[in-house]
């Protein structure tokens, strides 16, 4: 495995710990019938789901941006 | 909780299974089909749902039970249920001149424009003072009641419109020059509410 990829797989690991942790709030709050429970929505959105989402992007973009592996020349 | 939220709920279990089987088997994301898989869970369905639940939250702000959840909200809430006539919130709760609910926000949106998002602004300011500032000892409105909230409804209604008081002083109702609350002028007052009979409503 080659070192691009083992970075884009920790970045999409880190990447869905957060979209995961901040869905996971959000659908928590949906059964809090309390003004707060607003509140903590927008945050888990604002605090793990927008970053988690960026860096997704950011580690698919990045990663098809990063040049092939040097492998043999071409054949003489 | 409403088969919407439900749905929206299952929909968000599901998002969340889709991102955690990317995560496990990343090399899922090497052909064309996983890449789009991946897509559509990180970036199409947690935008869907996270829209949703915003969606959602905002309709659920609208609630009386939103309102009234907040102590502080309690003897308003109990003012709806005044069993006397001259009680203006209760005359339109009990008699679903309002949708009961939806009767705080009924009442105490501004109807214009960006009159939500302000009532809402408003909102999440009264959530600020409820855990870090200092609650009044006496709940007043910001400004002034207007009323263009009155006559969004009351305009136009023939118990209204044919009234000789009001025909009389139409244009200064409309210009807000009098209020219609100097008339109608018991509103939410708490300190009597204890000696008033409550109403309770009768299952049909």
């Amino acid at each position: 495995m080659t070192a691009a990829k083992i970075r884009l797989f920790r970045r999409l690991r880190l990447a869905g710990t957060l979209v995961c942790a901040g869905l996971a709030v959000e659908v928590a709050t949906l059964f809090w019938p309390h003004p707060t429970s607003f509140v903590v929505f927008l945050v888990a959105a604002t605090v793990l789901v927008v970053p988690g989402v960026a860096l997704y992007l950011v580690a698919i973009t990045s990663s098809s941006l990063a040049p092939p592996p040097a492998g043999p020349g071409p054949a003489p | 909780m409403s088969y919407l939220e439900l749905g929206l709920a299952v929909m968000t279990l599901v998002t969340i299974a889709l991102v955690v089987m990317t995560v496990q088997r990343p090399d899922l994301t090497d052909a064309r089909g996983g890449k789009l898989l991946a897509f559509l869970a990180f970036v199409v369905l947690t935008f869907v749902t996270s829209a949703m639940g915003f969606s959602t939250h905002m309709e659920h702000s609208k609630t009386t039970d939103f309102c009234l959840s907040c102590h502080t909200m309690k003897p308003f809430g109990q003012s709806l249920r005044v069993d006397n006539s001259s009680w203006v919130p209760a005359q339109h709760f009990q008699n679903n001149r309002v949708p009961r609910d939806r009767a705080c926000f009924t009442c105490h949106t501004s109807y214009t424009m960006f009159g939500d998002t302000q009532a809402k602004l408003r909102g999440l300011k009264h959530l600020w003072v409820y855990y870090f500032g200092t609650i009044p000892g006496k709940i007043a409105l910001y400004e002034p009641y207007l009323n263009r909230e009155c006559l969004h409804c009351h305009a136009g209604a023939r118990s209204f419109e044919e009234s000789d008081l009001h025909k009389e002083i139409r244009a200064d109702l409309t210009s807000n020059a009098t209020s219609c609350l100097e008339c109608h002028d018991t509103i939410h007052d708490e300190a009597p509410l204890a000696e008033q009979p409550m109403w309770t409503e009768s299952q049909p």
